[in-house]
């Protein structure tokens, strides 16, 4: 195997690249030539021992991608953090309630997410019966805002069974144009800083449920009561696990990303410019705390 | 009321930036579509472990797929993914079956002197320099274009990248063949 010819020749031949009358002849040469045939079992060991390094390579790069939690890759702590936050949200009665075997209800309420003309009288029974057991909040709030809530209540649902009870159907065909649920962290630079203005976003905006991954770090002694958004995850430095907290999500139209904190009675707008820690301010405007609180419901 | 996405990348341009090699791409199809994956495997009695390896293979089946320029895609990737993830955990079942009932696996034995020349190449490959091992897997795996290698690699043009994946698999060549003769592999 001497000249470069060759040596490219038996390489086409062995990636696939050869075909019809020049195959056919290096075939035939293949069956002759013992050393030939040598030299390509050679070659061939190097390009399954490439394919091999590849996927070895592809492999771990996937393993150090921060995943969401099925269980085992995440510490104990954050999961325990995600299901506090979830616990936090829905609100005891409505998470026992879905907690239950139910589970041909939940995929409804799975679909009934996505199909966003729903109305409220469609909307299932349980959900708003436990709505009206609160203290009547239609007083406080519009008809409308009660819908977002409802809705905002079983997106975060949602969330959490998509661990346990739902599988989409990958078969089910949606329509071609559908965006692609993938979270970008390049748009999180884009999101605008929030002023008051939020007030009209939030109004305006859609919820959805919380894909954010959040881990607590209470070992910091610098940092007791920060926030940083890594890698695609939130830190909370603090001792945050103590209490129910709950980080909410909203969507604006230009699909702007706007993420607050509630904790303690307070809310803290989280903003995601850069990965800075950053020190967690309560939010003091009545107007945009009235409308978190309607959000939360 | 809009059901948005949290991102606006659409799944046509996912797809695009996979076929043109861009991990970054591959990093966010994983992360989106893991629960939904290993559920699948884990349901149907796997680990959480073998749920994770099966997807990731899977996964990776797309990707050199997409990457090489053989996929036309008529259904949604999640879509193509899925059957992927079922026919390998099948696959995998089938072979746990079989490995109980035969109690040992026979077939799949390999002799030591292929697992020998397999770790030479092994060591080969990591001797190669960053770019040479990008060039020749991009080429042998991927199979991705002259064209989208220059692109990826920052070279002048094709030449460029075709003397590159030449020279760098004579270099490989070498190196492996050298650590055959000091171990008498060479006939």
């Amino acid at each position: 195997m001497a000249s470069e010819k060759e040596f490219e020749l038996l390489d086409d031949y062995i990636t696939n690249r050869l075909h019809g009358e020049e195959k056919t002849s290096f075939e035939r040469r293949l069956e002759a030539d013992s050393d030939l045939k040598s030299e390509y079992k050679l070659q061939q060991g190097l390009v399954e021992g490439l394919k091999k390094a590849r996927v070895a390579e592809l492999k771990s790069t996937l393993n150090s991608v921060a995943v969401p939690s099925v269980g085992g890759q995440t510490s104990l702590l954050a999961k325990l953090a995600t299901s506090l936050v979830v616990a936090g949200m829905v609100g005891t009665g409505i998470y026992f309630f879905f907690n239950s075997e139910d589970k041909e209800k939940v995929a409804q309420q799975q679909i009934l997410k996505k199909e966003e003309d729903k109305t409220k009288e469609q909307e299932p029974e349980p959900i708003r019966e436990e709505v009206k057991s609160q203290p009547d909040a239609s007083t406080i709030a519009p008809a409308r805002e009660e819908t977002s809530t409802v809705k905002k209540k079983e997106q975060i649902f949602s969330q959490k069974k998509t661990s346990e009870a739902i599988v989409p159907n990958p078969e089910t065909t949606e329509p071609k144009e559908r965006k692609l649920e993938v979270f970008d962290p390049t748009q999180d630079a884009e999101t605008g800083h929030v002023s008051k203005e939020t007030t009209a976003k939030a109004n305006s905006a859609t919820v959805n449920n919380t894909t954010i991954a959040v881990e607590v770090d209470n070992s910091n002694k610098k940092f007791n009561f920060h926030y940083q958004f890594k890698d695609d995850k939130l830190l909370l430095y603090g001792s945050f696990e103590k209490n129910l907290y709950e980080i909410m999500e909203f969507f604006s139209d230009d699909n702007k990303r706007t993420v607050f904190l509630f904790y303690k009675d307070n809310y803290y707008l989280l903003n995601e410019d850069n990965q800075k820690i950053k020190p967690l301010v309560p939010i003091t405007d009545q107007a945009l705390i009235k409308k978190l609180k309607e959000s939360r419901g | 009321m809009v059901y948005k996405s949290n991102s606006n990348m659409d799944e046509k341009e996912v797809f695009e930036r996979i076929c043109k090699g861009d991990e970054k791409a591959l990093e966010f199809l994983y992360k989106k579509y893991y629960r939904m994956m290993t559920k699948l495997v884990i349901s149907n009695s796997g680990t959480e472990e073998e749920a994770r390896d099966v997807y990731q293979d899977a996964l990776i089946v797309f990707w050199q797929k997409a990457t090489s320029g053989n996929l036309v895609l008529t259904s949604k990737m999640s879509t193509f993914i899925y059957s992927i993830c079922q026919n390998l955990w099948r696959k995998e079942l089938d072979r746990k079956k079989r490995l109980s009932n035969e109690e040992k696996d026979s077939s799949v034995e390999m002799d030591t002197e292929t697992l020998e020349r397999e770790k030479i190449i092994a060591g080969c490959i990591e001797q190669l320099g960053d770019t040479c091992k990008k060039v020749l897997t991009y080429y042998y795996f991927e199979e991705m274009s002259m064209q989208d290698i220059a692109d990826k690699l920052g070279f002048a043009n094709t030449d460029t990248a075709k003397t590159k994946k030449y020279k760098c698999k004579k270099k490989l060549d070498e190196l492996v063949k050298s650590q055959y003769s000091e171990k008498d592999f060479l006939d």
